[in-house]
Formats: C-alpha cells, structure tokens, sequence
C-alpha cells in the first residue's frame, strides 16, 4: 500500500506546487472561505514584520495567531510553501496509519463477536469484510488531499492547515494508545484554538477502553487515569503557555488569541454563523447571545460522549464536525478535516437518507458562495443577505450530513443487536424511525 | 307562573339559547385505569362521571341470579357539592333510589344482556354538579363509560329533557327552566332504530302536544347521539395508536425523516419523471413569454426619496449656441484627425473648468474587423467643475465619444453648452466631470482604470492628473444629428450588469415631464397590450433586451461604469420617428434635470431594483418574477439526478450470482467518469487558449487574415471536440458498463445544474438561454436512444449552435432580418467580438462558454457515444 500513498502524495503535491506558481493563489488567498482572521496569510507576514521590528505583533489587531506559529515561522518563512505542503502530507499521513490502526480493531472486534455468536443471524450482510477495507485508509488520505476545500487551504498559506496535522498526530496517537503523546498534542491544539479541547472526552473514552478500564465512576482505576491524563494535559498545556509567555515576554497574546476566538470582534463575512448574526444585534444582548453561541461548540460534547461511550473514534468524527461547523470562524480547511472521515464510515451508506440532497446542497453552495460575493461586493447588486443565506444552507447541509451519518451509525449498532429485519409484534415488517 | 320568562318575544331562552338548540357537550372516555369502563361528561354546567364494572359473577345474594342474562347494577349519587346549597346526601334517599331504578330499566334495554348470562354489570354514577337534567345526563355518561368497557349495546342510548312552554317544545332544559314550572319529559333513545328505552313525565301537559314534545326530545337526542359517537370516534383514533409498536410522528422534518412519505415522494418522482420534466419545460417557456405580458409585470416607480420629491425648474437655454460648438469640434476634428485636444482644452477652460488630458494606448489581440483597429492611441480630456457647496467627496459623470467621421459632434457640443451653463449655477453638491473619450470603450476603460488606480487588462495610460471625489452616477450621451425625434436608453453593460433601475426611472420621468418622446431598444411604447400586436410588441421588446444582456457586451459606453459600483446608462438620439421632433434646447433641459435630481442623492443609488428585465420604459419584471421561469428549467435537471441517483442506489434485481454482480457494480468508480470529465476540459481549455495563441502559425500558413484566423482556429477546435468519445474510449481499457454513463450523467447534470445556476444569478438572460437549450438535451440523453437523430439534435442544441440562432433572431428581432451568408458572416463576427471584449474589457461569456459549458455539453455527447 505503500506504493499507492507514495503515488498520491507525489500527485497531491504536485497540484499544490502548481498552484502556488499560478496567478490563482493570490485570489485565492483573499477569499473569506477559505482564510479567517484567524488563519490569514498576510496577517501572519504583518506579525512577523512587526516581531523584526521589535514590536509585539499583537499590538494593532491584526495578528491573531498564536506566538509558538510565529516563532516557527520566523524560521520558516522562506520555506512557507513546503511547510503547509508539509503540513497536509504529515496530516494524510497520519490519518492513514489513524485508519489502518483503527480497522484492524474494528475486524478483531467484530471476530470475537462473530466467535461469540453475538450478531443475530439474518446480519451477515452488515459484518465487514477485509476486502472491502483494505483500500479505506488509502481513500482518506486521499479526501483530504485531494479535496478541493484542503488544496485551497494549503494554496492560501492558511495555518489552518497547521492545526489539522496538529490534530491529525493528536488522534494518530490516540489509537496508538500512547497517553502521553495524545495529551500533549491535545494540549497543542487547544492552545492553538481552544476547541479541541472537547476532544478530551473521546479520547479519554478511546484509551481506557483500550487499557481494559471501565466506565464507571465508582471505580478507582476510573479516577485514577483520568487524574492521569489530566495532569499530563495540564501540564503539557502549562509548560506550552509558558513557553509562548517567555518567548513573548508578555501576557499580550492571551486576550489578542482567545480573546478573539471567544469574544468574536472581528465580523468580516465567512462559512460560519457568527458574523451576520452579531453584526444584526443590538449591543446589549451580545454578551448574552455569544455565550450561547460558544457553549454551543461544547455543549454536545456530554450528550454525544454519552450516547457514543463504545466508540469513541465515531465520537471524535462528530467532535470535528460539531467544532467545525460552530466554531467562531471556520474556514473550508476545517470542514476538510472531517470529511476525510467519510471513507471510514462508507459501511454506512445503506443507512443514509438524505445523502444525495445534502450533497447536491453543499455542492451547490461551494459554488455560490464566490458568485454571491461577487454579486455583493463587486456588482453591488446583492447584499450580505444573499451571501449568509447560502452560509446559512451550507451550515443546516453540513448538520443534516453529520446527523445523517449519526442516525446511520446507531441504526446499524441497533440492527447488529436484534436483527437486519424487524418485525413488528404482529410479524409485520416494521421501520425505524428517529425521533 | 310569575317572574321569569323562559321564552322570549324573539325566540330567546334564558340562557340565550334557540328552542331547539341544545347546551355543550364534551365527554372523554376512559377516565379511570382500574374500572373496566368510565366516562367523564359535560352537558353545559351539568357534568357527570360514570364507571362501568363488569360483567363479573354476582356479588351477594345469589337469588338476584339470572340464567339468562345478565343483571344490571345501578347507582345514582350526587356529589355533596353539586348544587347551589351544599348538603350531605344520604345514600339511597328516594330521589335516588329512583333515579337508580330509571337507569337501571333504561339500560337493561339497550344492553345486550343476553351474552352474560349468570353475571352482573355495575354501573355507578355521580352527578359532579348540577344544573338541570341529570337524568339524561346521567345516561348520556353511562353510554360512553358501558362503550368503554367493550360490552355489547343495541346501540348508543342517548337521553334529553324537553319542556313546553307557549306552545313550544324546550329541548335540554337547564335547571332554571326546570324549576321554573315547566312541564318536563325525559326520554331515552335508541337513536338508531328509534326505540324508545325510557319515557318519564312528572308534570300535567295537553294531550295534544304529546306528539310534538316527543318529536322534539327525539330530534334532541339524535342531537345527542352526534356528538357520542364523535367522541368514540376520536377516542378509538387515538387510542389505538398508542398500542402500535412504531409511532411516526409529524415533525417539521417530517420529509427528511420519515422514510415511508419520503419513500413515496422519491417514488412518485423517478415514476412520473418524464411528464413532470415536459410539464417544468413548458410551464418555465410559458412563464417567461408571460413575463412580457402587460398585467404580470409592475409599473416602474421612483424608490429612491432623495430624487423622488423635490421639484426642479429647468432652464438651460443654450440649445442653439451648443449646436455651434458642435460644428466648431467637427471641423476641428477633421482638422487634426483625431481628438482635437489642443482645442478641447482650450475651450473648456474658458468654460471654467479643471481641464486635464490622459494618453492611452493599446495593441489589441488580433485586428478588429468591424472598427478596423489594431494599435490604438488615444487621448482622453475631460475637465471638472468643482462642487462650490459641497466638500466634493462625490462626482458625477457626463460622457460623450469622440468618434472618427460626423457622429457625436452634436453630443461634444451639448456636452460643452452644459458644462458652461452648470458653472454658473451655485447648487452643485457634487464635483461634475465632463468627459471626452476617444475610441469609445478602450477610451473609457482607460480613463476609469486611471481614475480609479487599477489595471485589470494590462493597458497603457498615463495616470490622471486630477480627481473628483467618488463617482455616484455616469451618463453617456450619444447624438448625431441637431434635431432628434426620441431619446433611446440603454441599460446594459458588461457581463449583462444593469443600472439601478432608478435611473431608468428618472430619465423616464423627465422624459414624460418635458414632453420628449423616450423609447427603449429604439421600441416606443404601445398602450394596446390586451391587443396581439401590442403583447408581441412588447416581446420583442423584452427578447431584445435578454439577447443584449446575454451576449455580456456593454451596448454603450456607460458600460464599463458599472464595474466600479458606478450606475451609469447611455442616451442616444435616435432619428426614425418623422412626426416628432425636439430640439438639442430640450435635451439638455432633461439633462439638467436629471443632473440636478442626482445632485441631490444622499446615497449611492440602491432603494430600486438591481435585476430587471423591461418590457417597456414604464414596466418592469423584477428578479422574482423571472426566476422561477429559470427554476422550472433548472428543476428539470434536479429530477433527473434524482431518478438516475435512485436508478444508481437501487440494487439491480439479485440474480443467483449476487456476489459477482455487485462486485462489477462497484467496478466503474473513478476512471470512468474522470477520463471524459478531464479530456473534456482540456479540450475547453484548448478553445479558450488556442485561438489568440495559434493566430501567427496559422495566418503563416493558410491564406487568412488574423481575424479569421482566430475565429476559424476556435471553430475547427470546437468541431475537433466531436471527436472526443472516441479518443476517450481508447484511453479507457474495457467496456463501458450500464452504470458508468449513469454515474456520468449524473455527474453532468448536476455540473450543468449548478452551472446555470450561477450563470443565471450573474447574467440572467445568459443562464435562460443556456438552460432552454441545454437542459432538454441534458434531460434526454442516454446511449439507448437512436444515434443518428439524437447527435443532430445534440449538435443543433450546442452552445454555437445557439449563438448561431440567436444571431438570427437577434437580427428579427431588430426587424433587420439577413440572408444565411450574411448571418454566417455576422456570427463569424460575434465569435471575434466575443473574444475580443474577453480580453479588452475582461467580459465572460466567451471563457465561461469555452472553459464550462462547452466542456459539459461534450460530457452529453460524450454519454451519447458511450460503448
């Protein structure tokens, strides 16, 4: 399978490399899609200038980033375009021996079920077989690198890109089983965007399955290990934080980064469901309304941890997907990320229902948001109305697919449990149906 | 009988109901677990509860044993606090014994005993409060509460009191009336057969009213027994529901979640596909003729306040001395060849003007036939008169062209008599530029790229020498003789971008003020619409202004203003109506007019409409109206993906090698839909690089001017893309299988879907025509269908196919029709034109056709040939 990976990589790579010498990058990089506040570029290349000029790159809003990118870029800067490339290849990579990993347990799992006689008879054509995974972590390297949405991210230099190996070697980890690594890239990427952190639970879950722990807070081993990989995340995180205030020499970047992911001043236009929100609001209700707004990103993680406590890696694929879409400013990288996953899940596909809907939906608003912003900002003749309300349809296509694949998921656990076809109590055939 | 009146003179009871109309009633069944039967009941203020035990073995005495039927079992009470006077009632004081003892016949007669023999059914009944015919009440509950509990009734027994008074029957008396001396009947029905169970009568009454007090308690209880059996309708209904196993409920997501409706819609969609497809069809081409059609389409109105109430007195009076400096330029013109800036400058600046000068120069990408140019130098003049009032952040534009032979000098001279009559005026708000430009469009681009710091063509000019503030509105004026008939206004601009339709509203409104004969597309208005010709009149008019806006030229030169956020619209003097005539006085009256409306803007021009189409000067259609003309074409597509997808995730029939039959069904995935999505595309690419590129090569090597050398490079490359299934089925190894070119279509026709969509949100009249004649083929075509005829149609559907029709009917349309030859040539023009303002002035059609729709029109063909 190597050779494939290698092929892919070369191809991958090759798009991006052309692209960066074709007069497309420029534009591409100024689109609010695919580059926020946040991730920019350009904003990247004025903190810099101002950290040579020996000013705090945080002094005048323009430089939101966090100071360990800075101080890597400070080095790299020459190198920036093979850097992202870098970055995506680290990121294929990564969820490919992510998957590889993950499918083996899927099937030695599922042979112990099978040996244990625990499916029901009529769900053979639910088991999996090896053939049909074999080539499933292939095909998530190439969603991610192949995907339009991460080819423009990584053409527009958005760091972005960055935060997706951080996470990809986060749960890369994970599977593996290494604690400590798993904290410590935990703690990189919250400290790089505060969300991850929700992540926390699914890999809690994911290792002490792992190490045969059991769930239940009545247990000691339970505490223990979470005290465990608490401290080792606190720690890690602490030692990060440190780190950038030494390097900084100042507290500045604190209120400048996080400040900025939660407080949302910025309301320049983008994929997400911040900006004309709060640009309609009166002032006073603000407060109120951007606290719901950011609990929101958390809120789902309890009830889906809950809900998903035997598989958490499914659990991980709906974190990604809850933070990315109500994230404070989202870019198409983001929503890259965890369509990578798709692949993992195509045993699913019997069970979705709206699969073609939502993606003709989100095919169509890919497409428009340039013709909706050209309309608004160059012809003058839309307004922002026009451009949020294809963000508004992008969004609920986004929901409805993660929910989709969220329905799929349960159903198939619920028919692996009593049977493919269901009968009613008076032996007619019965449907399921989600409430 | 003193005191009350239980009838009133006009028919009224006490409680303000008719004689015969009865009170409320509600009931609800099964208000008890632990009996067997219960019912709770509300006749007005009366409300009783009655439970059902039974039918059980009998309790005590054995002797009440009956060997063929079963006993009933009743007992009446009334809750202490059921009456106005709270008191405690004994149990079984002789108004209830007897009360007991009617119900108890009463339901011995509609009870079907007969099945229970040696047993006993209890009845127990509690009046809550009460007010009025307890009794019926009483029997009225016990119905429901025996229906209940599922023992077996002749029918409902449905009981009502009726009183008389004056001659006339009460139905359902309440406790006023039955106090009040009423001579009361009570009676209980089998509704059905019209049994009578039980009749009790307490009071003297006339024998001969009998008759019609029963008649009257019958209809009442008939009344009755409506409403019981609505209650165990509804309780059935309900009930039953709970003890289904699965429970679909309606949410608002009912469609995305109920997989039996959404199964039943999909259904009904890929079944009737084909109908529904020929019915959007339709429906979309009657919309849209529709559309031009008088009484669909809305009166223009001005929206913007600023321009809306202010009153203005025009007084610009220099028509004549105009004229004379119009002929003074003419012969300076001709003088120096050219743009006679020398004396331009000169004579705007005696006029008090900021004048200043801007050189340009182009080579355009091959010779332009059609005004034979190839290096082009120009200059630019155009002076400023400074706003006296004002800050000057604003400005506006008033443009005339320079043009080689005698056009436009009457519109220079205007132009400068204006300019001279404005500077003497003190209410300016806004700086006024009055520009010159040579060689029309490459002149304007170069000046509105100056002003305005960008170089988006890669032009050569001279940055300008002084600015006004930012640019609210241009107009451009076009006039070649002194005296006109009418004034004709243009609207569109490149990539089909049009003004706010305020302008058009005030030059519309000033026309009809001073009296100045206005058409649009050179068509004046007709007030005949309900007429035949008025309607087609009016088509044309419309179909004019879609084939302009969708060929993405700018039709004047206030057209590259519109890029810049700047509404802008030409004028042109026109010349074919005899009877009228007006004077250049006039037209610069309506010109001053209209400056000093926009003078007056507050804002940029945004409160009317962006996307419009005109049927008339004085009508629009505005973007929701014509949308859904374009939506029921692009529906068709939508259901055909539908179908093909539902055709695609539908299991072929198993077959006994099921295995093996997937597993070629998985097979035709990736390589055999990207192969003829990528040579397509390169072929698109092709179109849109070679022409331009290959013209030296091909002018060396054939007997062709450059022109045609671009134009016939583009058609034969077009043709060569023909060729294209068979080169892609060479590069792909195998056969083509059944779902391979459904998996392509599919692709296609989502492509072609989201395409159009675009196309028609930027350039509405492109997208139409696009979709009118693309979408049939993309509805239509498959491998099975005959090859011959469907590649004719294919081809005649082609986008150049389309522009070769639309040059024709353009030409119709004008009432200028040509010969083939000349049509030939005239589309051989169009296509060098198309690339030419490509590259001039960035206008899209020709990349998004060579680079886009051309591509998915080969993917169709490509479908067509698939092996």
């Amino acid at each position: 399978m190597a050779a494939p990976l290698t092929l892919l990589l070369i191809v991958a790579v090759t798009i991006r490399a052309a692209l960066y010498r074709s007069s497309l990058a420029d534009l591409i990089s100024e689109r609010v899609e695919v580059v926020s506040p946040l991730t920019a570029w350009k904003r990247v290349v004025e903190g810099l200038a101002l950290l040579d000029l020996g000013v705090s790159p945080y002094s005048g809003d323009v430089f939101h980033e966090t100071p360990l990118i800075i101080y890597f870029f400070h080095f790299l800067v020459d190198y920036a375009e093979i850097t992202f490339m870098l970055a995506d290849v680290i990121t294929a990579v990564a969820l490919y021996m992510t998957v590889k990993d993950y499918n083996k347990q899927v099937f030695r799992k599922q042979k112990y079920a099978l040996e244990a006689d625990r499916y029901p008879l009529d769900c053979l054509e639910l088991i999996r077989s090896p053939k049909e995974m074999y080539y499933i972590p292939l095909k998530v390297a190439m969603f991610y690198l192949l995907n339009p949405f991460t080819i423009l991210s990584c053409v527009a230099k958005s760091t972005c890109g960055l935060n997706n190996a951080v996470l990809a070697l986060f749960i890369l980890s994970t599977i593996k089983g290494n604690v400590l690594l798993s904290a410590v890239f935990l703690s990189l990427a919250t400290y790089q965007s505060i969300y991850p952190l929700t992540l926390c639970a699914a890999a809690l879950l994911y290792l002490m399955q792992r190490q045969y722990i059991p769930v239940n807070y009545r247990r000691a081993s339970f505490w223990w290990f979470i005290a465990q990989y608490a401290f080792m995340y606190l720690g890690s995180l602490f030692v990060i934080v440190c780190l950038s205030f030494f390097l900084l020499g100042s507290w500045d970047y604190l209120p400048s980064v996080y400040g900025f992911i939660l407080s949302v001043p910025d309301l320049t236009p983008n994929i997400g469901l911040f900006w004309y929100f709060f640009a309609e609001m009166f002032e006073h209700f603000r407060l109120f309304f951007l606290c719901v707004f950011q609990i929101n990103v958390f809120f789902y993680t309890i009830p889906l941890s809950i809900k998903l406590k035997e598989h958490p890696v499914f659990l991980i694929f709906m974190q990604l997907a809850v933070i990315s879409i109500f994230k404070s400013y989202p870019t198409v990288g983001d929503i890259a990320l965890y369509l990578a996953f798709l692949p993992v899940w195509s045993h699913l596909h019997r069970f979705l229902r709206n699969i073609f809907l939502v993606s003709c939906v989100l095919l169509t608003c890919s497409a428009l948001f340039p013709v909706l912003w050209h309309l608004w900002i160059y012809a003058g003749s839309a307004n922002s109305n026009f451009y949020y309300a294809i963000t508004l349809l992008f969004n609920v296509a986004q929901i409805l697919l993660v929910s989709d694949y969220f329905y799929a998921f349960l159903r198939r656990e619920h028919h692996l449990t009593y049977g493919l076809y269901l009968k009613r109590k008076d032996g007619s055939e019965a449907t399921l149906v989600l409430k | 009988m003193a005191g009350l009146e239980l009838l009133s003179d006009q028919g009224y009871r006490l409680d303000g109901r008719k004689a015969t109309e009865l009170r409320k009633v509600q009931a609800r069944m099964g208000v008890f677990a632990q009996a067997d039967g219960s019912a709770y009941l509300e006749q007005g203020n009366t409300k009783a509860l009655a439970v059902v035990y039974g039918p059980h073995e009998i309790r005590g005495a054995r002797s009440r044993i009956r060997h063929d039927r079963a006993v009933i079992n009743c007992q009446y009470s009334m809750a202490t606090f059921s009456t106005a006077e709270r008191k405690r009632r004994p149990h079984g004081d002789r108004k209830s014994t007897e009360m007991s003892l009617h119900l108890k016949q009463t339901f011995e007669a509609a009870v079907m005993t007969q099945l229970y023999p040696r047993s006993q059914i209890d009845i127990y009944v509690k009046i809550l409060q009460s007010d009025g015919g307890n009794y019926s009440v009483c029997v009225n509950a016990a119905t429901l509460a025996v229906i209940d509990a599922g023992i077996p009734m002749r029918d409902y027994v449905c009981a009502c009191t009726v009183g008389f008074v004056d001659e006339t029957p009460l139905a359902d008396l309440c406790y006023a009336e039955e106090s009040g001396g009423v001579s009361s009947l009570a009676l209980a029905l089998l509704p059905r057969g019209g049994q009578i169970a039980l009749l009790q009568m307490d009071a003297r009454l006339h024998q001969d009213h009998l008759e019609s007090l029963i008649e009257a308690a019958m209809t009442a209880c008939k009344g009755v027994s409506k409403v019981l059996d609505e209650v165990v309708d509804v309780t059935l209904e309900t009930g039953s529901s709970v003890s289904k196993l699965y429970v679909t409920t309606d949410n608002n997501m009912g469609l995305l979640s109920d997989p039996n409706r959404r199964r039943a819609l999909i259904s009904l969609l890929t079944r009737l596909n084909a109908p529904i497809c020929v019915v959007c069809y339709m429906a979309g081409v009657a919309w849209f003729m529709g559309l031009a059609f008088e009484p669909f389409t809305l009166r223009t109105y001005m929206s913007e306040n600023a321009m809306g109430s202010t009153m203005v007195e025009e007084r610009f009076p220099a028509g004549e001395r105009a004229l004379a400096t119009g002929r003074e330029f003419s012969a300076h013109k001709k003088k120096a060849g050219g743009m006679p800036v020398d004396w331009l400058v000169k004579t705007m600046q005696a006029r008090g003007l900021e004048v200043f000068a801007q050189r340009f120069s182009r080579t355009l990408p091959f010779p332009d036939e059609n005004k034979e140019r190839y290096l082009v130098k120009g200059t630019n003049v155009y002076g400023i008169l400074r706003a006296p009032r004002a800050p000057r952040t604003e400005a506006l534009v008033l443009s005339a062209p320079c043009t080689p032979g005698d056009n436009n000098n009457q519109a220079v001279g205007l132009l400068l008599g204006l300019a001279q009559y404005f500077r003497n005026q003190v209410y300016w708000a806004k700086d006024i530029i009055f520009l010159v430009n040579e060689h029309d469009l490459i002149g304007m681009q170069a000046w509105l790229e100056g002003y305005h710091h960008t170089n988006t063509t890669g032009m050569d000019w001279s940055p300008l020498q002084g600015r006004g503030g930012s640019i609210q509105a241009a107009l451009s004026l076009e006039l070649s003789s002194d005296v006109i008939t009418s004034l004709d206004l243009v609207l569109e601009g490149l990539n089909g971008q049009l003004p706010n339709l305020d302008l058009a509203n005030l030059f519309y409104a000033f026309c009809q003020k001073i009296g100045v004969l206005c058409t649009i597309q050179g068509k004046l208005q007709r007030n005949d619409w309900d007429s035949v010709s008025g309607y087609s009149h009016s088509v044309q008019t419309m179909m004019l202004m879609v084939m302009k806006q969708a060929s993405g030229r700018p039709w004047g030169d206030h057209g590259l203003f519109l890029r810049y956020h700047i509404e802008a619209a030409t004028i042109k003097g026109i010349n074919s109506f005899r009877q009228y005539k007006t004077d250049t006085t006039t037209i610069g009256r309506l010109l001053e007019g209209m400056y000093r409306k926009l003078n007056n803007l507050l804002e940029r021009l945004h409160q009317s409409y962006f996307f419009y189409l005109m049927p008339s000067l004085s009508h629009f259609v505005s973007i929701g109206y014509y949308m859904p003309a374009f939506g029921l074409l692009a529906v068709i597509l939508l259901l055909r993906a539908l179908d093909l997808w539902v055709q695609l995730a539908t299991p072929p029939p198993r077959t006994e090698d099921g295995v093996a039959d997937t597993e070629q069904m998985s097979s035709p995935g990736v390589l055999s839909v990207l192969t003829p999505l990528v040579i397509s595309h390169l072929t698109g690419v092709a179109l849109y690089m070679l022409p331009i590129g290959f013209q030296e090569v091909a002018v060396e090597h054939f007997p062709v001017s450059e022109t045609e050398a671009v134009v016939l490079t583009a058609i034969a490359i077009y043709t060569a893309g023909l060729a294209l299934p068979h080169n892609t089925h060479r590069l792909l190894s195998g056969e083509g299988t059944e779902q391979g070119w459904k998996v392509l279509k599919l692709v296609a026709v989502l492509y072609l879907a989201v395409l159009l969509g675009c196309t028609a949100l930027i350039n509405f009249s492109l997208g139409f025509i696009l979709a009118l004649t693309l979408v049939p083929v993309a509805a239509f075509v498959t491998p099975h269908v005959p090859k011959v005829l469907s590649a004719f149609i294919l081809v005649i559907l082609s986008p150049a196919c389309t522009l070769l029709f639309s040059v024709f009917f353009f030409q119709e349309l004008q009432e200028m029709p040509v010969s083939f030859i000349d049509g030939w040539m005239l589309f051989l023009s169009v296509i060098s034109q198309g690339i030419l303002d490509h590259s001039l002035y960035g206008s899209l059609v020709y990349p998004l056709i060579a680079l886009l729709v051309y591509p998915c029109w080969l993917l169709f063909w490509n479908i067509l040939f698939w092996k």
